[in-house]
Formats: structure tokens, C-alpha cells, sequence
């Protein structure tokens, strides 16, 4: 056997580990954090964008919903919110949208929304679907990091880092183009109910 | 085979031929006639396979050329070949993995067969259009651009900064203001179809289909491959339903629709053909109970069939199966002449030389008419029509020439007289003749009003679409695979054309400018033309300006994410996208066919052409209100090809019915020298024939359009044809027993292309059953006082 065929089986080998060593890492991080129906706090966002020096911090508050979707409201310096559902992205900045992404009109809308949704609510079955998983755990603190699976993705999205331990503490977007978007959460709480107001918020 | 049969062994010249001269120039004419006939069997046997290739099942192929329009063909033309050779498979089960297994398998089944699959490589235009970004701008953001401030500018730019996320593929300073994002987004409006794990997916009513999008190879429309399609199709098509049962598979593409109209093309033949063949021998066969009478006809038949296909294929690139259906037919006109000369035959004591000359005027005459009845097929611009006719017109006068060149020499001596011809004698008698009586009169009088109802009712109806109308099942399919993927109508377009390519572009971009609005108020689904993709080089100069209008906004920008001095996104403003560029680039691959490039105009000068096609066109009020728009703009034009085409159907049935009316008014005078003052007697069956189908069709609620009337052509030739023979002066009780037989065989033969699933050769069918049937109940009705001489 030569060595490229050795190694060739190596990678074929550990190709074939994966998914389950995937799994059950996802499963492992699942038993420690507590995710409940309802989940809002506070973030900083630091933008990191490329042949830009200064890193573009902001701060604002955020609401996941299971099966509904993500509010995130940057508050300082810019004033916008970003409204993820199933169907639909839109952006909107004083009042007016700046940008509304259905996915009957641009199907890739589904594919993003829940990679955000997976990402920041933290449903890492999702995301196992369409990226590869890597990382650790060491007693209460886990980290994770997912890579596209497909090329498609892999020109959108370069890698999904999250930290945490209970919550989600630490998320981190890496765009292929790029840019990227570290984000710390702070002050999280959780409800089991989802109250009308919520609700209203997603229609 | 012709040749199979032992041309010596009738003995028919058993007395010594009074007319040497005649025999010998005979016998010279039955021998070149011999040669070139074993000559076309001999082409068409080594020719066979090749032959077998060139038979065309496209049913488009049997649509008409416009000769006046030769830039509205070559675009037609380049569309028709673009479109004929694809092939769209979706395939989707009750999960995205089970969805891409049968996809997978589906792939694997087709494998072998040639077909180049269009995969994702095309869905990545952003690296293709990086560089040329200065110039693309979206529609909105070009308006947007140009009334907003630089604060306003500035701010979207920061904001688009500040977002957790930005769904492009750029990085932030290379668009700071997301119009590349913008704009090509508004591409990917174009198409629902999105490229995901290596697959081509699209969504719809909740489900997500992966799309398999095929180039056939150039054998396409080979009976061989299509069987072979077909039969992979089935296989993956059982296997996804295997996998899961409430899988959706649905196949789209013109080689399918040609796969089924050859099938049905097969049947048909089988069916016509052998009903017609048996019918003939059994006929033949009780009526003259001779063997050798079946192997004579079967020479006839077959000299018929091969003339007419070595012409065929000698004439035209591509056989179709329409023809070939429609040909089977013809067994039951050209078994008239066979028939003819038995019936001369039977229980005669004349030498056979004398009964021949005697009976050539006769049997000329009998192929003349219904041989000009089918050339009038050929008037018409619709080649299948042409097709037919040439192959109609070489058939009967094969079956005709080899009844007059080897027939002397291979009749028995004699046929026994049949002792049916009696019956026919008896129940001619009995039959109701016409009498210049007032009970006639008032009969006459009732049909007359009964057929003047019918006629009231008849209605015209020149669509193309009833007569080409496919295999239900396939269409429904068609259909659905074509709203899932948002394909274009074929049929109905714009068409541009300028003198320059950039004018061309610029037309157009004024045209989907009228469109635009109309997509908003959803009266067309959509547009795909080459501007969408590839700007004119004046929109790509305008939206450079327009970002002109940034520098302010630029510099804030700088100041407040403490840029490089000097740093702007527009710095570098990048090359211009020219239609060379885009047409040599992967990204051109689906849309390269709506740009038809340099051809020449109706008048020859050169001129520069594209097409735009819209999707999800509604009725047709739309249809009209773009004919509207079309009028009023540069360069445009509004191409309806079903409407076209009905009103050059329309034009030709008034055409032909005109050509029709004259036939009649003709042939009177044309009888006259032969007949006398008789003429009327021919004429009257045959005219009130025609009369009553008409108004039969008028009370069926057939409508008449051009096929109905090219029958009525063929159907005036055959019942004067029958009406010629009994009128003729010799032996009534034979003839009237050949015409009978005759036209019993026609009935047969057309009645069977009646029950044709093609609307086409369904209606020819028809029409000429009923016409025949009646002139041939009618004739005896206008018959003079009885001769007989059985």
C-alpha cells in the first residue's frame, strides 16, 4: 500500500467518524444547554470587516422564539432591526425597509434564515443538516464550530463558531467574503410561554 | 415483394395480340418500369436503417414556414432547436435526503445515454459579473439613486455595515451600498431553480423538488434512443416510487412528446394498415375467389408503397409518422385500379389486349382526378400537407403503373363470374332512382331543408392547437414541470431587432421597462431576455454616472469608519460588459438562445435580432393588449405563433374553399366532351354529397376548417371518380360491382384513420368516409336506365 492510498483511507475513515462523532458532540452540548421556548437579552455585535481597521461595535437587544423566528434590534450607533422568520428577511431602519428578502421570490431566503435561526437560537440538528461540526466540551463550557458542507454554501458562509455553557454565550460569523460578525450575549431570559405581544411582533 | 413473384407464370397474352406496334412499346414500358421499380427497392432496402432514423415524429414539425418572414423563421428556427433537444426532470419525495437519493438515482439510470446535464456551474454569476459592478444597477436602486442625499446614501451604506449579516457574496467595501447584492438579486428573480448540496432545487407548494436539466445528444428524435429514454425514464420513474410511493416525478421535453406521437404513429399504422389489408384480401378474395387476384393486388400495393417512400425520402430530409399514418390509408384508393381491371376481367371473351385499350382512358382518368385532388394538398404552405401529398400522389400512381405495365401479362386467361355480381345487379335495380317526378321533387325539397339546418349550424374553427393536441397524461405533466420551473411560453414572444447590438439592447431594455409593471399587476409571470443579463453599454454608462453622485457620501463614509484617504468603491470604475464577453461566458449558457445575433432582415440587409419570452402568460386579452405595446415601441415586434399560425390556416381553408367551388364548377366542363348532356348525372351525386356532409358536420358540431376542406378535395375526386365508371359505357354490373368494392375499401381504409388519436387525421378521416359513403349511396340514385350485361 502506498503511502497516498494509506493516507487516502485515512481521510475516507475519518469521513466515515464523523457524523457520529458529530452527533454526539451536538448531543453532549444539547444536555448541557437549557433551551426553552422563548429566549431574549442583550448582544454586542463587533463587525469586523475586510481592509477595514476599526471594528464596528454595536449594541442592541435580541428575541429568539422556537418556531417562530429572531428579532435583532441594533440600538447604538445605528438604529435597525432585522426580522428572521421561516419565509422572509427584512431589515428595516427608521421606519422604512431596507430590505425585504422573501423566499418565494429568492428561495435561498430558507436556507439562510434557518442557518441564522440554527445559529443564534441554537438548533445545531439544523444546522448539522447542511454544515460539519467540530469542537469541544469540558465540564459545563462547550464550543462548537460548523463549516459548509455543500460549495453554495461554503461561498456565503465560511464558519459558524458558537461558545457557551446553559445559554449560548458567544457566536461568531465568519462570511466567505470576508467580513465577519462576533456577538456577545448578555442578560439572557427564558419563558416558556409565548406571549401575544411576542406573537404580534412576528406577524 | 415484387420481385418474389415469377412475372412469367400468368400467361394473359394466350391470343396473339392484334396490335404489335402497342405490345412492343407495352412490353418496353413494363420493363423500364420493372427496372426502376426494383431499382427504388433495392435504395429503400439498403437504405433501411438510415431511413428508419429520418422519420420525424416532432408534431411542431408539421407546422407551416412563413416564406414572407425569413427573419421571423431564423428566429423560430434557432428557438425550435434550442428548445426540441432539452429535457427537465423533478424529481421529489417526502424529505430532502430521500429528494436527493432519487435524484441521484434518476442520474445513475440516465447515464449512457448521452445526455449532457446542465448543472450548478451556471449558478455562480457573481464571479463572473465582480468586475463589471460600476455599471449594474438595479432597476430600484437606480431610481433610489437618483434622488437620494448623502446622508441618505451614507446611511444605508453604514447600516448594511453594521447588519449581523449580509446575504452577499462581496465583501462590504467592495459594495458598500449593496447594488451589486441588489442586482443580483433581481437576477435571481428570473429563475426559481437554486443550486443547494450540489443539487439544483426549487420550491413549490411546500414541496422541494431537485431539478435535472438535460441537452439531448443529436440523435434525439431517433426512434432508438427515444425507446431507450423512455424505457430509462420508466425505470427511474418506478424506482422513485419504489423509494417512496408518494413521490412526484415529472419529465418534460419535446423528445417525449415525439416519443409518444411515434408510438401512437406505430399503432395507428398497425391498426389502418392491417384492418385495411385484411378487409381488401377478404373482399377481394369473396368477390373474385382467386389467388391470383390476391397476388396481383399485393404487386399493386407494394409497387405503391415502395414509390411512394423512395420518393419521399428522395424529397424531403425527415419522413413524418403523420404521413406515414396517413399513406397506410391510401391502400383502400389504390386497390381501385386492381379492382378495375377484374372486374373488366370477369367472365369477358375478349383478348385481353382489346379489353386493355378499351379501359386505359378509363383507368387514366381514374388516377387523374383523385392524383390532382391530392396535389392540391401541396398548395398549402403546411409541409406536412406537402409531405402527404407527394407521398399520396407518387403511391397511387406506383399502385396505377404497375397495374397498367404488368398486369397483361400476369391476369389469368380469365376470372369466373361471380355469382355475387347478380346480387348487386338485383339490389341496383331495387335501388331509389331519380324521376322528374313531384313526389321527387318534394323529397328533394325535405333534404334540402334538412340539410340547409345543418348547414346553419356548421362553424369554422381554424386553431392550430386541436389538431396537434398530444398525449393528455404527457402535456398535464408538461404543464406542471413548466409552472414548477417557470419556463417560458415557446409559442409567443417579442422580437427585436436594430441595426447595432447596442441599440438592440437598449430596445429592449425599453421594452422591459413596459413589462415591469405588468409583472407587478401579475398579468405575466415574468421576462427572460439577454438585457436582464447583459446591460446595454449606455445603462452601464448611466449607472457609472449615477454613482457619481456617492463622492460625498463616499468621503463621509471614510471619515467615519476611518478610511484610507482616497478610499472610495467607485475609485476604479472597471471595464464594460460587452455581448462578446458575456456570450463566450458560462453564464450566457441558458439565455444564449434568445440572442439570435447578426442575421439578415426580410429585405437580406443585415440586421441584429434577439427575443424575449415571457412566462406565465394568461389568456388572450394579454396576448392582444402586447400586441398593443409591441406597436408602439422601437424595433419590437408581438410574435403569436398559435395565432399565426390559425390565421394562415384560416387564410388557406378560404383558399381552398375557393379552389373547391371552382373544382366543381370545373369539372362539368372538363366531362362535357366525354359524357354530353350526361354530365349532370356525375355531378349531382357528388354535389349534394359534399352538401350533406357538410351539413352532417354542421349537426355533429365539427367545425370546418383546412383539413376538412382538403378532404372535401380528395372526396370530390374519389365520388366522381365512382360516378365516371358507372356513367362509363361497358359492362354495367361489373362496374357497378369494381365501384362498390372500390369504394367499400376507401370507406374501410378512412374510416379506420377516422379513429386516429391525431385531430388532424382524425378529421381528414372523417370527412372523407362521409363524403365517399354518401356520393357513392348517391351516384346510383342519378344512374340512366339499366345495360346490363352480366
Amino acid at each position: 500500500m502506498t503511502s497516498s492510498t494509506k493516507s487516502l483511507f485515512a481521510v475516507l475513515a475519518l469521513c466515515l467518524a464523523l457524523p457520529s462523532y458529530a452527533n454526539d458532540l451536538i448531543a453532549e452540548v444539547r444536555a448541557r444547554l437549557a433551551p426553552r421556548p422563548v429566549t431574549q437579552g442583550e448582544f454586542q455585535q463587533t463587525r469586523e470587516l475586510a481592509r477595514i481597521k476599526k471594528p464596528l461595535v454595536s449594541n442592541g437587544r435580541f428575541l429568539v422564539v422556537r418556531d417562530a423566528g429572531v428579532i435583532w434590534e441594533n440600538l447604538a450607533p445605528i438604529v435597525q432591526t432585522m426580522r428572521i422568520t421561516k419565509n422572509e428577511i427584512l431589515q428595516t431602519g427608521g421606519g422604512a425597509a431596507l430590505m425585504r428578502l422573501s423566499s418565494d421570490k429568492e428561495p435561498v431566503v430558507g436556507i439562510i434564515s434557518s442557518i441564522l435561526f440554527g445559529a443564534l437560537a441554537g438548533d445545531f440538528e439544523m444546522l448539522a443538516q447542511s454544515f460539519t461540526c467540530d469542537g469541544k466540551v469540558e465540564g459545563d463550557k462547550w464550543r462548537l464550530v460548523f463549516k459548509p458542507r455543500d460549495a453554495t454554501l461554503a461561498r456565503l458562509i465560511e464558519a459558524l463558531s458558537l461558545a457557551g455553557g446553559r445559554d449560548i454565550e458567544q457566536v461568531e460569523i465568519r462570511s466567505a467574503a470576508g467580513d465577519a460578525a462576533r456577538i456577545v450575549f448578555k442578560a439572557q431570559t427564558h419563558a416558556d410561554e409565548v406571549s401575544a405581544e411576542i406573537r404580534k411582533r412576528f406577524e | 415483394m415484387p420481385t418474389k413473384f415469377p412475372l412469367k407464370s400468368g400467361n394473359g397474352l394466350n391470343n396473339p395480340t392484334p396490335l404489335p406496334g402497342l405490345a412492343r412499346l407495352h412490353r418496353l414500358l413494363a420493363g423500364v418500369w420493372l427496372v426502376l421499380l426494383l431499382g427504388a427497392a433495392c435504395f429503400l432496402i439498403a437504405d433501411w436503417r438510415n431511413g428508419a432514423g429520418r422519420v420525424e415524429t416532432d408534431l411542431l414539425a408539421l407546422l407551416p414556414r412563413d416564406e414572407r418572414r425569413p427573419m421571423l423563421e431564423t428566429a423560430l428556427k434557432a428557438l425550435a432547436a434550442q428548445g426540441e433537444r432539452q429535457l427537465a426532470l423533478l424529481v421529489s419525495a417526502r424529505d430532502d435526503a430521500l429528494t436527493r437519493q432519487v435524484a441521484a438515482e434518476t442520474r445513475a439510470a440516465l447515464a449512457g445515454l448521452g445526455l449532457v446535464e446542465q448543472g450548478a456551474a451556471a449558478a455562480f454569476p457573481s464571479d463572473f459579473y465582480f468586475p463589471y459592478r460600476q455599471g449594474l444597477l438595479s432597476a430600484a436602486d437606480r431610481e433610489w439613486l437618483a434622488t437620494a442625499t448623502p446622508e441618505a446614501a451614507a446611511s444605508r451604506a453604514l447600516k448594511l455595515a453594521h447588519a449581523l449579516f449580509t446575504p452577499a457574496n462581496a465583501p462590504w467595501h467592495s459594495d458598500p451600498y449593496g447594488f451589486f447584492g441588489d442586482w443580483l438579486k433581481s437576477l435571481g428573480e428570473a429563475t426559481p431553480v437554486r443550486p443547494f448540496n450540489g443539487e439544483l432545487m426549487v420550491e413549490h407548494d411546500g414541496r422541494s423538488y431537485a431539478a435535472l436539466t438535460y441537452v439531448l445528444p443529436q440523435s434525439a428524435f431517433s426512434s432508438d434512443f427515444q425507446q431507450k429514454l423512455i424505457a430509462a425514464l420508466d425505470g427511474a420513474r418506478a424506482r422513485a416510487h419504489a423509494l417512496d410511493p408518494q413521490a412526484r416525478f415529472l419529465a418534460a421535453g419535446v423528445a417525449l412528446h415525439a416519443a409518444a406521437a411515434a408510438r401512437q404513429a406505430e399503432r395507428e399504422m398497425r391498426l389502418i394498415g392491417l384492418g385495411s389489408l385484411l378487409g381488401t384480401f377478404f373482399l377481394i378474395g369473396f368477390v373474385f375467389q382467386s389467388v391470383r387476384a390476391l397476388k396481383l393486388i399485393a404487386i399493386s400495393l407494394v409497387s405503391g408503397a415502395v414509390v411512394a417512400l423512395f420518393a419521399t425520402f428522395l424529397l424531403f430530409e425527415r419522413v413524418h409518422a403523420v404521413t406515414l399514418v396517413f399513406g397506410v390509408s391510401l391502400i383502400g384508393v389504390a386497390v381501385d385500379y386492381a379492382i378495375l381491371v377484374f372486374a373488366q376481367h370477369l367472365g369477358s371473351q375478349e383478348p385481353p389486349w382489346e379489353r386493355y385499350r378499351r379501359l386505359l382512358p378509363t383507368l387514366g382518368m381514374a388516377l387523374l382526378t383523385p392524383a390532382l385532388a391530392y396535389l392540391a394538398l401541396a398548395l398549402t404552405p403546411f409541409p406536412g400537407l406537402e409531405q402527404m401529398a407527394v407521398f399520396a400522389v407518387c403511391g397511387i400512381f406506383g399502385a396505377w403503373a404497375s397495374v397498367v405495365c404488368f398486369y397483361p401479362y400476369l391476369l389469368p386467361a380469365t376470372l369466373p363470374p361471380p355469382g355475387n355480381a347478380g346480387l348487386m345487379t338485383r339490389l341496383l335495380a331495387r335501388w331509389p332512382r331519380w324521376r322528374n317526378s313531384g313526389r321527387h321533387w318534394r323529397a328533394a325539397f325535405c333534404l334540402a331543408a334538412v340539410a340547409a339546418g345543418g348547414l346553419a349550424q356548421l362553424r369554422t374553427d381554424d386553431d392550430i392547437r386541436g389538431l396537434f393536441s398530444g398525449d393528455a397524461a404527457l402535456m398535464a405533466e408538461h404543464r406542471q414541470a413548466s409552472e414548477i420551473l417557470r419556463l417560458p411560453s415557446p409559442a409567443q414572444m417579442f422580437l427585436l431587432d436594430a441595426d447595432t447590438p447596442e441599440t438592440l439592447l437598449q430596445n429592449e431594455e425599453t421594452l422591459l421597462e413596459h413589462l415591469r409593471p405588468l409583472v407587478a399587476a401579475k398579468q405575466i409571470g415574468g421576462y427572460e431576455a439577454v438585457s436582464r443579463w447583459l446591460p446595454s453599454e449606455a445603462r452601464q454608462r448611466q449607472a457609472r454616472a449615477l454613482r457619481e453622485r456617492l463622492r460625498t457620501s463616499d468621503e463621509r463614509l471614510g471619515e467615519e469608519l476611518e478610511l484610507p484617504g482616497g478610499w472610495s468603491a467607485e475609485a476604479s470604475p472597471g471595464p464594460l460588459l460587452t455581448p462578446e464577453v458575456w456570450l463566450a461566458s458560462p453564464v450566457s449558457a441558458s439565455f444564449r438562445g434568445l440572442w439570435l445575433g447578426a442575421v439578415a432582415d426580410d429585405e437580406g440587409m443585415p440586421r441584429y435580432a434577439s427575443v424575449a419570452l415571457l412566462q406565465g402568460l394568461a389568456g388572450r386579452e394579454a396576448g392582444e393588449s402586447l400586441a398593443r405595446l409591441a406597436r408602439g415601441l422601437p424595433g419590437v415586434e408581438w410574435v403569436d405563433q398559435t395565432r399565426e399560425v390559425s390565421s394562415l390556416m384560416a387564410r388557406y381553408r378560404e383558399l381552398l374553399t375557393r379552389t373547391l367551388l371552382l373544382a366543381c364548377l370545373a369539372v362539368p366542363f372538363l366531362l362535357y366532351p366525354f359524357f354530353g348532356r350526361r354530365v349532370w348525372r356525375i355531378v349531382a351525386p357528388v354535389s349534394i354529397a359534399g352538401a350533406l356532409t357538410l351539413a352532417v358536420m354542421g349537426y355533429l358540431g365539427i367545425p370546418l376548417q383546412l383539413l376538412n376542406i382538403l378532404a372535401f378535395l380528395l372526396a370530390l375526386g374519389m365520388g366522381v371518380d365512382y360516378a365516371i365508371f358507372l356513367q362509363a359505357r361497358q359492362a354495367y354490373a361489373h362496374t357497378l360491382l369494381a365501384t362498390t368494392l372500390a369504394a367499400s375499401l376507401t370507406l374501410l381504409s378512412f374510416g379506420l384513420l377516422a379513429f386516429s388519436g391525431t385531430p388532424a387525421l382524425h378529421a381528414l378521416g372523417l370527412t372523407i368516409t362521409l363524403g365517399v359513403a354518401l356520393s357513392w349511396l348517391l351516384t346510383p340514385v342519378f344512374l340512366r336506365d339499366m345495360k346490363t350485361q352480366a
